[in-house]
């Protein structure tokens, strides 16, 4: 006799989390991730009423194809009462702090042009992938930082299962730690310094880029690891590779200290079809 | 074939599938439809057979 395992619906899972108000859809591209980020924030904003976000970086537009109008760059969009869509133009979010760098660094030193070995330096970060997470990221903290939503559903680019997020973050962490240590140690000598010399202390501008970076990560991950708050959602299909992939998240989730809140399963032919008479072999053989 | 998939989804994954959504018989799109697939994914009527 098959065991049967009777999946409940999402619905039971947010009645049973009311405190959820961050949602990510991870999992590779094509699998109807799409499709399930849509699908709940219509729910949440039809049915539950409340006033919900949904964001995508995808450079291939894909909310503006399900959605059927354009996005893409142009800010949050209301498509129906209390369902406002965002998609990033990631690209543009790294050119931007690209530049922002550099301004900073002429600003930090009084300079009228950023070096030139230095502007290359920051130019080739552009072909960074990481470059292109980390914006992503950005643009994720800060609109939940602002606090204009009661929910807000993110559907992942689909690189590293939007797990490596969580790993990158830690990583970023440490390191702006230790860098920080490192420069408070230069500004203890430096006020050491200007005191011998009869001047006043300046403040450090770099240590406070860094210490805002940490923050900044530090207030995201450790909304996005709360389990209250955040439910994280895989969607795959009935394909090998598929499954595979999943037990790869679930196990890195796992080493990460975190919990997949749950599955989604798409694209998936009924049994009935394998029984009734008109269906043709093609489908047949798929379902 | 997918049954074969299905049944190891639900061996290997168990309770941790919320919902299992059907393939539309066209890619959704617009709000009409998206309002549809929603009611699929919110409230699943497909089990797995393990």
């Amino acid at each position: 006799m098959p065991t049967l395992v009777r999946p409940r619906g999402l619905e039971s899972y947010f009645n049973e989390h009311p405190d959820v108000e961050i949602v990510i859809f991870a999992g590779k591209g094509g699998l109807g991730k799409t499709t399930s980020s849509s699908s709940l924030a219509w729910y949440m904003s039809q049915v539950k009423k409340k006033r919900t976000l949904l964001f995508s970086t995808d450079p291939q537009a894909s909310l503006s194809d399900i959605f059927e109008r354009n996005f893409y760059g142009l800010g949050e969009i209301e498509v129906a009462p209390n369902l406002f869509v965002v998609e990033i133009d990631a690209d543009r979010r790294v050119a931007d702090y690209q530049a922002s760098v550099k301004q900073k660094i002429k600003d930090m030193y009084g300079l009228d042009e950023v070096p030139r070995e230095i502007e290359e330096y920051i130019d080739s970060t552009s072909a960074e992938p990481a470059m292109y997470e980390s914006a992503t990221y950005d643009a994720m903290a800060e609109l939940v930082a602002a606090h204009e939503y009661d929910i807000y559903i993110f559907d992942m680019p689909p690189f590293g299962h939007g797990v490596r997020m969580v790993a990158m973050a830690d990583i970023l962490s440490k390191w702006v730690e230790k860098i920080t240590e490192a420069r408070s140690k230069v500004a203890e000598y430096d006020a050491i310094a200007a005191t011998l010399k009869g001047e006043k202390g300046h403040e450090d501008a770099v240590m406070q880029e860094l210490i805002d970076i940490r923050n900044k990560i530090k207030a995201f991950t450790d909304l996005i690891t709360d389990r209250r708050r955040t439910a994280f959602f895989m969607v795959l299909i009935p394909e090998k590779m598929a499954i595979l992939d999943t037990e790869r998240a679930l196990a890195m989730f796992h080493a990460l200290g975190m919990e997949m809140s749950g599955l989604v399963v798409n694209q998936v032919y009924p049994r009935e079809l394998l029984d009734r008479p008109g269906t043709s072999e093609y489908l047949r053989n798929r379902s | 074939m997918q049954q074969q998939h299905l049944a190891d989804i639900a061996r290997k994954f168990g309770d941790r599938v919320q919902s299992v959504v059907p393939m539309f018989t066209r890619e959704p799109k617009g709000l009409e439809m998206i309002e549809q697939a929603s009611r699929y994914l919110m409230n699943c009527e497909i089990a797995l057979e393990a």
